[in-house]
């Protein structure tokens, strides 16, 4: 019997201690809402709190938004080929002020107006309007891919990100072109922490070999 | 004194000689003869004939054709960025001048262009194109291109009576932007002007045609008085 504890129980532990934890995740998000483009915008976002596990992975998600109208009339006296884009750039900087992500949504429009129609009016034979642009673009990335980032994120506060969108709307074709871009942009800034949980049976199974060790130290 | 007087004869013969000679050389030399013609600014896109005298064979061998095509683009650019923040707004403009000859094959081709970048402040409210957040300018190039033609379908295209028409289009290409709220307007001109040098070595004047056939005349009669 006693040679069975000698084996039996720390097995047990080793077998507790090595068994793999539960993994989890939190998101935490944050909206930098639709206004007109050109906008800077602090979100914050809560640190991953230690006393849930043990922090495995960090996940930054930047999702860019924007929307609008664009329109054209190419004055040229002969028909063309006109090229719109509709685009913007947002960025997101972290507690450094470092930009961690850029997201660039954008929209490509390709016209053939024909020669001007007399009538500056984005619309007929000459021009173009096009209402209800939209467009986004999601992009991510692992905060702990550096190391120095740990200790950003994790605590029982909050951490700091910079939003930031600059508009980069172009319009080009005819020598003789009137172009109009109105633009609204957004941002959603998540972050997802992936961490660690020890499983009940884990720990269950642990204090049983635990407490047979104190009881085999006990009797002897 | 008939020595005399045949000495002074034949030094007569000779300075007629010298001066058929002087005559006939003189007229080698290659000359030239040059031609313009013109497109003024006009609002792009455009297309025009240009009229250029040809080559009379008359005045000589044509030896090449010097061609030269100058363009010139301007463009008056107007914006206003409406964004919250300060931005860059870029602007451009080019246009492609070609030259052809008739059969619209080119002749010479040039693309003058501009650009330009201008850091604006945020929306200042109004569109006016100025203020801290618009601007309005003038964007400007000049390009000139020349060739040389010598192959024989080119120089005799370009010789014989009355002119020659010769196809001259501008096509333009402008661009703005920077802003993801813009407003902007850009009106392109350009103009020409091809310049044809035909190249040609002169036939002999009949002035001095007629004083070499008085010069060699003298020569022989001198011959024939002292033989």
């Amino acid at each position: 019997m006693r040679r069975f504890f000698l084996l039996f129980v720390p097995a047990i532990s080793v077998f507790a201690v090595a068994a793999p934890a539960r993994s989890e995740s939190i998101t935490y998000s944050d909206l930098a809402s639709l206004q007109a483009t050109g906008w800077s915008q602090d979100l914050l976002l809560p640190q991953f709190d230690p006393a849930l596990g043990v922090l495995q992975t960090a996940v930054l998600t930047l999702s860019g938004h924007i929307e609008g109208t664009s329109a054209f009339e190419s004055m040229d006296t002969q028909s063309a080929t006109v090229n719109l884009l509709f685009a913007a750039d947002l960025t997101v900087s972290g507690p450094t002020l470092s930009a961690l992500l850029v997201a660039s949504p954008q929209v490509l429009l390709q016209a053939f107006p024909d020669p001007f129609d007399g009538t500056i009016d984005f619309g007929g034979g000459s021009g173009r309007s096009y209402a209800d642009l939209s467009a986004d673009d999601v992009v991510t990335m692992n905060l702990l891919d550096s190391f120095t980032s740990l200790a950003q994120y994790t605590g029982t506060g909050s951490v700091l990100f910079a939003v930031q969108s600059a508009g980069d709307s172009h319009g080009s074709g005819s020598g003789n072109l009137l172009l109009n871009f109105q633009q609204n942009s957004s941002a959603l800034v998540e972050v997802t922490y992936g961490f660690g949980v020890p499983e009940p049976a884990t720990l269950a199974l642990l204090g049983i070999g635990l407490s047979l060790v104190a009881r085999r130290r006990t009797t002897g | 004194m008939l020595h005399r007087r045949g000495r002074g004869v034949l030094h007569r013969g000779c300075l007629a000689l010298a001066t058929a000679w002087f005559a006939w050389s003189g007229t080698a030399t290659a000359d030239m003869i040059t031609h313009t013609d013109s497109v003024p600014l006009t609002t792009t896109n455009w297309s025009s004939v240009l009229t250029i005298p040809r080559f009379d064979p008359a005045q000589g061998h044509l030896d090449a054709i010097g061609i030269t095509l100058s363009g010139a683009v301007t463009g008056y650019v107007r914006f206003e960025s409406l964004d919250g923040a300060p931005t860059g707004i870029s602007s451009f403009l080019s246009a492609d001048i070609t030259l052809q000859r008739p059969d619209a094959t080119v002749l010479a081709a040039i693309t003058p262009s501009d650009a330009r970048v201008d850091g604006v402040g945020a929306f200042d409210g109004l569109i006016d194109f100025g203020g801290s957040s618009g601007r309005t300018y003038t964007l400007n190039a000049e390009v000139s291109a020349s060739d040389t033609l010598t192959n024989g379908v080119d120089l005799a295209l370009f010789s014989g009576s009355g002119d020659m028409m010769l196809p001259v289009l501008a096509s333009a290409f402008s661009g703005a932007g920077g802003a993801g709220s813009l407003v902007a307007s850009i009106m392109t001109s350009a103009s020409a002007e091809a310049g044809v040098t035909y190249h040609y070595t002169p036939v002999p004047a009949p002035s001095a045609a007629l004083l070499g056939m008085i010069g060699f005349g003298f020569i022989d009669w001198m011959k024939r008085r002292h033989g």
